[in-house]
């Protein structure tokens, strides 16, 4: 009997692994293998014409830390995700409370909210530099009649990270919308009809009810935000000029871009990568944390 | 009272709707005006198809489009084999070192290929991919969020309808053809929404792989064709292009976006 139930243990490993093994192929080679080279390659001088890979220990990094631009990257990096995470959560909040009920012309409007998340952003993004062009643009001419005086908001280099923001906000916002519009509708309208009758304000029914019950949503929404502002990179490349003007709107995941392929610095985009991979890191741990937290919460 | 929203929230959210349209209405008005008007802010003397025309004139447009329905179709008809073998083995078999492959899987949640361009280059250039549509898809023809979602998908179905069909002696292929996948149907629209347009709109890596004309899909044609054309009255032209590649994707969208977004909230993904 024993010797059955091994057998057909030893069937069911067969079969699972079996089954599992195109995904993981591809998750190996794709994902797992990458990153080991990226930590290679890191501590390498690389020439990729010749595929000599030298050991060269930490110079590397030494050479990336003391880099301004690097320095200036890090720093734009950051107050981009700092500003535009939370901004994209509320405002994707806000316009999910709007839109989740089923009554006539939302599936309109939420069409009109999402459109940039389906529509190239590399067509979108051009047509907001066409918007934003000085004088003949869009926004300039509507700020002219209102007597503002017209700015050269991409080219200024204390305006153009903001500038980005702007637009990266209007496209993550509708993406942050959808998932909430789901969440919200997964709430019973009950625990609001309760709430009511003992007499809660709106806001009392905000903290006690729709934000604790949301809360998968939001741990869900947090991450992938998160892990978009780090790896946004098209805006950039659309609407700049390589970062541009003066480095002040250049992004680590752009950078690294530039690094591997405009100056074929293999180690030094390496450690690079090594860096982003530390952020992506951090960011699973947020999740990790607020899964953590929720199932306090459950108790 | 409680379903049917105030005036003002209707206020409220035409006013934001209209303000989220602006780039859109305007790429539309632009499009449709005369090449020569583009500049100025009047409504257009009259409307025109032109602009469409000389887009598909100036550059292979067809070609880009098929080129992506290509990677597109490509990347999603390989993940639906992947990742439902997959979620099958994670829901329904009890195998041992389950754990090590789902921490196997958790490293593409936590480490997105989009991060890995580097690495992954040079592991195409050693298998000779480089410029082919083949290397464009390969890296995501595995999908850890497919995984995850289908195996919640199916955990959901109870033992019992798989039991029976087993007893009525469907083999495993037989019960995930009618039993599973018809019954997580939801689950795989969400799934191949997210990704037909995550890859629909992919640019970066496609730019990093592709160097033939020929071989471009549409987000590289389009923005070397936005780059070719920065002073205005090219943007008659560009406008139009991007209309043209957003036309597909947002019929889609629009068609399906009631199912998607409650989909989306049956198979957790919330």
């Amino acid at each position: 009997m024993q010797a059955l139930n091994s057998r057909h243990q030893l069937k069911r490993d067969i079969q699972g692994w079996a089954f599992l093994m195109p995904s993981l192929v591809f998750l190996c080679g794709f994902v797992l293998y990458p990153i080991g080279k990226a930590i290679v390659n890191s501590f390498q001088k690389v020439n990729l014409g010749k595929q000599t890979f030298t050991f060269i220990g930490f110079s590397n990094y030494s050479k990336v830390f003391h880099d301004k631009t690097f320095q200036t990257v890090l720093g734009n990096t950051f107050l981009f995700a700092l500003i535009v995470i939370p901004l994209s959560m509320v405002i994707g909040f806000f316009l999910a409370s709007l839109v989740k009920g089923e009554h006539r012309g939302v599936g309109f409007a939420r069409a009109l909210i999402y459109y940039p998340n389906i529509a190239p952003t590399i067509g979108f993004a051009t047509v907001w530099t066409y918007l934003l062009t000085p004088t003949i643009g869009l926004i300039s001419q509507v700020s002219a009649m209102l007597g503002f005086p017209a700015q050269d908001y991409l080219n200024n280099p204390k305006y153009a990270i903001y500038t980005i923001m702007v637009v990266y906000l209007w496209r993550e916002a509708g993406f942050v919308m959808i998932f909430y519009t789901s969440g919200l509708q997964n709430i019973s309208q009950d625990y609001y009809e309760a709430a009511r009758i003992d007499g809660a304000s709106p806001w009392t029914m905000l903290r006690k009810i729709t934000l604790p019950l949301v809360k998968p949503t939001t741990v869900f929404v947090l991450t992938c935000t998160m892990a978009n502002s780090f790896k946004m990179v098209d805006l950039i490349v659309t609407m700049t000029t390589k970062g541009g003007p003066n480095n002040s709107t250049n992004v680590l995941m752009y950078h690294i871009y530039q690094t591997a392929f405009s100056y074929w610095d293999i180690g030094q985009a390496s450690v690079m990568t090594v860096v982003m991979l530390g952020f992506m890191l951090l960011v699973s741990m947020t999740q990790f944390i607020g899964m953590d937290r929720n199932t306090h919460y459950d108790n | 009272m409680k379903n049917k929203p105030s005036l003002w929230m209707r206020a409220l959210l035409i006013a934001v709707s209209l303000v989220w349209a602006v780039p859109l209405l305007w790429a539309v008005v632009t499009a449709l005006k005369p090449a020569k008007e583009s500049m100025l802010l009047n409504w257009p003397s009259s409307l025109t198809l032109e602009n469409f025309q000389i887009v598909f004139q100036s550059a292979p447009f067809l070609q880009y489009g098929l080129n992506t329905v290509l990677i597109v179709a490509g990347i999603l008809a390989i993940q639906l084999v992947t990742v439902t073998l997959g979620a099958y083995a994670l829901a329904c078999i009890d195998f041992r070192g389950k754990p090590l492959a789902v921490a196997l899987i958790m490293v593409q949640i936590i480490i997105p290929a989009d991060v890995l361009i580097l690495p992954n280059y040079i592991t195409l250039r050693q298998l000779s991919l480089l410029d082919t549509l083949v290397g464009v898809m390969v890296p995501f023809f595995a999908s850890s969020m497919g995984l995850l979602l289908l195996r919640g998908a199916y955990k959901g179905i109870p033992v019992a309808i798989a039991d029976a069909a087993k007893i009525d002696g469907a083999n495993v292929w037989q019960t995930l053809l009618h039993v599973y996948i018809p019954s997580t149907r939801a689950t795989y629209v969400a799934f191949a929404i997210c990704s037909v347009s995550t890859h629909w709109n992919n640019f970066l890596w496609p730019m990093i792989v592709i160097n033939s004309v020929e071989k471009r899909p549409l987000t590289v044609g389009l923005s070397l064709f936005a780059k070719a054309s920065e002073s205005g009255p090219m943007w008659a032209k560009v406008t139009a292009a991007t209309l043209i590649v957003m036309l597909p994707l947002y019929v889609l969208f629009c068609s399906f976006q009631k199912v998607f977004v409650s989909s989306l909230v049956r198979s957790g993904i919330k």
